[in-house]
């Protein structure tokens, strides 16, 4: 078996307005990996093809070396899956939560739920319709880190918490991978909680695939310059994204160009939210010129 | 150890933290032998990415200040050699700062080598 | 087999959380005490469609459960069966001991009325539950309506044709016995016939 937790191999989902094309990516055992992109990029699309719950038209998806389609069941119970959409049904309650899952996972463990559900300040007996966002979250994060997984699978899980919840988080996500045999895969717009814990990010824009490799890597491939209007005349490549104001732009351009810039510009390190929002932004503007 | 990580620093922060445990290990903190925590330990408790900590100690095991010992984690090794040269470079680097400031404040040679002689002296040097 | 006793424990949930369980049972002791008779079938087609309810196009089980798409449709079909049977069940004791306290002379069916019975419901279930895989439980609400007025303009329609009013007469005075077996056959076929439907939709679906 290979090292790999998690292989996409050119997968690819066509609807109506949208295609997800060509999304190749790997993530080892033991690793942190976002899923970066705007609202719309096909996130939460790649992540429901990993649960089989959207059916991919060509390409295939492996976990711990198990084709997803075909071994739908024996793949599921090593996923630990969360959703800012609540995966149980409205009218349950914790209660109801941890008996189901206590009865469908062998490898349920009611202590350390009970000790979540503590942490977190769940209600046992509310109806999960009376429950924010943010609860909600936390009942299923707590029910995924309550069992046996070697695989958690986040879609967009930090929207509903608040800074303390958030950093709880991040600080379990730590944990849960220390020891070398768990792996994540989380999407998210929110990237700044990502920089720093993410091994990998794979970008996605627009149903492509636009990077997937090392984080510091995709931040190095990158460079934020600023200058006026007069430099921005003067730049011989074209910039992956652009803002202007007037005052000046601001444009993300590739490393390799670097050299090829007026030397009068202030060049700096973008961030992931950087290099997300200048390549939604995309360089129409500069196009006009 | 201390090991603190400044968003605003500019430096990436692999070199942050592979500088703070060589300083750590110049000024003593850490003893010849003495037991790093794990990569992946290091990780979680500065809430940074695994792959961040595996590079600062890989190159701090390049540079010869700590070394690997399979299925035992991280060791410092103290390598005389590469502490006197660390130390070399660093005096060197404080010295041209000196001599940057006397060329701006008009001072002579002769002046800072005085200087110099002087606060020798006055350390036992 | 266990990926399916895990979605039906899911879909029992929907039943249960809804604390509705009770009022099941209670209701059903009172129809059952007003007339024994083919009106129970209303609790069953009643709490048939609770698992879409709840969750996003019914089949969220998939997302905490280790099941396929395919166990959390077989496991809808087999839910709907157990109501059923719970409602017939729960009947069949009743009835006795409703006739032991009351004054109330209330008789059992006889095989073949649970025979119509079972046809009844099963073909209503066949026919609808793709639909409800397929569009969702918002959608399909109204269904139910819809049947129960097709039904009843489908008797009206009956009575207006002369052929075909002639022709359940005739069926009437056949052997209950075999016409029941027949048709409870039939609506046994058409189920399946569904669960191949319902299960090549969900498996297509995106969700």
């Amino acid at each position: 078996m290979s090292g790999h937790i998690l292989e996409l191999h050119q997968v690819r989902k066509h609807f109506r307005n949208f295609t997800l094309s060509d999304i190749n990516f790997t993530l080892p055992k033991g690793y942190i990996m976002g899923l970066v992109g705007p609202n719309g990029a096909g996130k939460s699309t790649t992540i429901k093809s990993i649960m089989n719950t959207v059916d991919i038209d060509s390409g295939s998806i492996r976990v711990l070396g198990k084709d997803t389609k075909k071994n739908e069941a024996a793949v599921k119970s090593t996923i630990g899956y969360v959703s800012d959409t609540c995966i149980f049904g409205d009218t349950w309650t914790v209660k109801n939560v941890a008996f189901l899952m206590k009865h469908i996972h062998p490898s349920w463990n009611s202590t350390t739920f009970n000790d979540y559900v503590k942490e977190f300040e769940l209600p046992w007996n509310k109806p999960l319709k009376d429950f924010s966002r943010g609860m909600k979250l936390k009942l299923m994060l707590a029910a995924a880190l309550s069992r046996d997984t070697s695989f958690l699978l986040l879609d967009e899980p930090t929207g509903g918490l608040d800074p303390v919840m958030r950093d709880r988080f991040l600080q379990l996500m730590q944990q849960y991978v220390e020891g070398g045999e768990h792996s994540i895969l989380f999407s998210t717009h929110i990237t700044t909680d990502l920089e720093k814990i993410a091994d990998y990010i794979t970008f996605i824009h627009g149903g492509n695939m636009i990077f997937t490799g090392e984080t510091e890597e995709l931040r190095s491939s990158f460079c934020l310059i600023k200058g006026s209007d007069r430099e921005l005349k003067e730049l011989k490549a074209e910039p992956v994204g652009i803002r202007r104001s007037s005052f000046g732009f601001e444009a993300l351009m590739r490393t390799e160009h670097i050299r090829s810039l007026p030397h009068t510009v202030v060049v700096e390190a973008p961030t992931l939210d950087d290099i997300v929002v200048f390549h939604t932004l995309g360089n129409k503007e500069s196009s006009l010129l | 150890m201390r090991v603190i990580i400044s968003n605003s620093a500019g430096l990436p922060i692999y070199t942050q933290i592979k500088n703070q445990i060589k300083d750590a290990v110049l000024t003593g903190e850490f003893k010849e032998g003495d037991a790093l925590p794990s990569i992946r330990k290091l990780a979680a408790e500065l809430r940074v990415s695994v792959i961040t900590t595996t590079k600062a100690y890989s190159e701090l095991e390049d540079e010869g200040f700590i070394s690997a010992v399979q299925g035992k984690g991280y060791f410092v090794t103290l390598n005389k050699e590469r502490i006197r040269e660390e130390y070399l470079y660093k005096i060197e680097h404080q010295l041209l700062e000196a001599i940057e400031f006397a060329k701006a404040a008009g001072i002579t040679r002769e002046e800072l080598l005085e200087t110099m002689s002087f606060l020798m002296r006055e350390e036992d040097l | 087999m266990n990926a399916i006793k895990n979605c039906l424990l899911v879909d029992l949930m929907s039943v249960m959380s809804k604390k509705s369980l009770l009022l099941f049972v209670a209701l059903l002791l009172f129809y059952t005490y007003l007339q024994s008779g083919p009106i129970m079938i209303i609790l069953p087609f009643m709490f048939a469609f609770f698992p879409f309810v709840n969750e996003d196009k019914g089949v969220t089980a998939l997302y905490f459960s280790p099941s396929g798409k395919k166990d959390v449709v077989r496991a809808r079909y087999l839910y709907c069966m157990l109501l059923l049977l719970a409602t017939l069940l729960i009947s069949a004791v009743a009835v006795p001991v409703m006739t032991a306290v009351t004054d109330k002379d209330l008789q059992l069916m006889n095989p073949s009325e649970y025979l119509f019975l079972f046809a009844a419901f099963t073909t209503m279930m066949a026919i609808l539950l793709p639909f409800y895989f397929k569009y969702g439980y918002a959608k399909c609400q109204y269904s139910m309506i819809a049947v129960v007025f097709g039904v009843g303009i489908l008797g009206m329609t009956i009575r207006k044709i002369p052929w075909l009013s002639k022709a359940l007469q005739h069926l009437a005075t056949l052997d209950q016995t075999l016409v029941s077996e027949i048709a409870a056959g039939a609506a046994a076929v058409m189920l399946l016939v569904s669960l191949a439907v319902s299960t090549s939709i969900v498996v297509k679906k995106d969700i």
